[in-house]
């Protein structure tokens, strides 16, 4: 593997305090920006190690907003009550994500970071692990990271923090055109937050392949109100979709004209936008009984 | 000037290793290589198979996709430290005669998983053990003995458990 220095940090301000000094690539969990390094698709040449800094780790309700640590693991999320009762997409999503062990290792903040789910790894012909594209751009194969839709759904913000101060990005917002992001080399993303959702009406729907640890190429969550659904439409397609009071007759036509999806090597174009339909108005049909409390 | 190289201590299976390595050696190259207990294994070296699944501070953590420098100062349990004088963990003796293991290469990784599910959940549920092995590919098996195994582990630990007996 490529050689890079390694700095631990143990406190927020250490670390903040280290990138303004120099620059250096975060790693958390390091499940995504492991493979990266592997695959010789990242080039660090030094690593500031966040992963310690507890005050980073938390999942916690304030003043009607949830509030969760960007260091906070997804087995956190998996295993938390305010989580189960309070965001109820967001804890089935931590719950189906990856494997036990990744979940243990992989944290809130890495998963939005690597906001394109890793490319490089699907070794399909045209898969970049296997040509000379050595770029940094993320796969344009690939599909959007878990958390990104609940949290889409949500209208939840991201905290970015420097030595300086801080600001507030709405999650739609942190992700901007081919998959990079809205941070700065001095940043790092300290928290998301999101008002507590109205309890009730929501419902998830994923298309994976395979069914244990694979990709989401369609993930789906819905929301009903007043006879029809709020739908956010995630995974290999274009970006993060949002669509406000939907009917059920509508879905054909809102996955024939206005779904844009992206090459995928693994299920074919005519196969994911058959399938749109059926997975859209499952996540719908689980919103009306109110399968996500 | 980059430092690229650490000395890292990790406590494994109740021993401390200090050695100085190379920064970008994973938990796993440490496991192997430095403290020299071969039984977690190498397979995809890309966190797909689960094969070197390892407790680290009593969760399961894939050690290929994990820096050395990361554990430091960490405890980490190996396969190696789940027998002891009294013989197997009955997880390994279910996986024995369960038939669980034909040519034994997932089978550390597995059995630290079955563990780490059972330390947490003691009477798992058939679909509770998949989900818990899901991140972990067995080539041989066809996976039936590996889900009876846990499963007739959680039972005779429940009984040893219930009987007074060591390991719970």
């Amino acid at each position: 593997m490529q050689e890079f220095s390694y700095k631990k940090a143990l406190s927020l301000d250490e670390a903040l305090e280290v990138l303004a000094a120099e620059s250096h690539r975060i790693i958390a969990g390091g499940t995504d920006l492991m493979l990266k390094i592997k695959h010789k698709t990242a080039y660090p040449r030094s690593l500031l190690d966040i992963s310690s800094v507890k005050e980073l780790r938390y999942v916690r309700e304030e003043n009607g907003r949830i509030s969760i640590g960007a260091c906070t693991k997804l087995s956190d999320l998996a295993g938390s009550l305010l989580c189960k009762n309070a965001s109820p997409l967001i804890f089935a999503t931590a719950n189906d994500m990856a494997s036990a062990e990744i979940r243990n290792m992989g944290t809130v903040g890495g998963n939005l970071c690597s906001a394109r789910a890793n490319c490089g790894i699907c070794f399909l012909p045209g898969c970049r692990a296997m040509t000379a594209d050595r770029s940094e751009i993320p796969c344009r194969n690939a599909a959007w990271s878990d958390l990104l839709l609940p949290l889409s759904a949500y209208g939840a913000n991201v905290v970015l923090k420097n030595k300086h101060g801080e600001r507030n990005v709405m999650v739609s917002n942190f992700l901007q055109e081919e998959g990079t992001l809205d941070l700065k080399p001095d940043e790092i993303m300290t928290e998301v937050n999101f008002a507590r959702p109205r309890e009730g009406g929501w419902g998830y729907a994923k298309l994976r392949e395979p069914s244990s640890m694979g990709f989401p190429f369609l993930v789906v969550a819905a929301q009903a109100d007043n006879g029809k659904f709020n739908i956010t439409i995630g995974g290999s397609v274009g970006h993060v979709y949002q669509f406000k009071q939907i009917s059920e007759e509508s879905v054909p036509s809102i996955v024939s004209l206005k779904l844009k999806f992206n090459r995928c090597l693994r299920l074919s174009q005519t196969y994911r936008e058959k399938t749109a339909v059926s997975v859209i108005l499952e996540a719908m049909r689980r919103a009306s009984e109110g399968c996500c409390r | 000037m980059l430092q690229m190289k650490q000395t890292v201590t990790i406590c494994i299976n109740g021993q401390e290793y200090t050695h100085e390595v190379k920064t970008s050696i994973t938990l796993l190259d440490f496991i192997r290589e430095k403290a020299c207990l071969t039984g977690t294994k190498k397979g995809c070296d890309n966190g797909d198979c689960g094969s070197c699944t390892v407790l680290l501070d009593g969760k399961a953590v894939l050690s290929c996709m994990m820096l050395a420098v990361q554990a430091d100062g960490a405890s980490v349990l190996t396969i190696e430290g789940l027998s002891d004088k009294e013989g197997l963990h009955p997880i390994q003796k279910a996986f024995i005669d369960s038939g669980a293991i034909q040519c034994g290469y997932c089978t550390p990784g597995m059995v630290m998983a079955a563990l780490a599910l059972l330390s947490v959940n003691p009477g798992p549920t058939e679909s509770e053990i998949r989900a818990a092995m899901a991140g972990h590919l067995c080539r041989c098996s066809g996976y039936e003995n590996i889900v009876k195994a846990v499963d007739t582990a959680a039972k005779a630990m429940a009984q040893a458990v219930y009987s007074g007996e060591r390991r719970g």
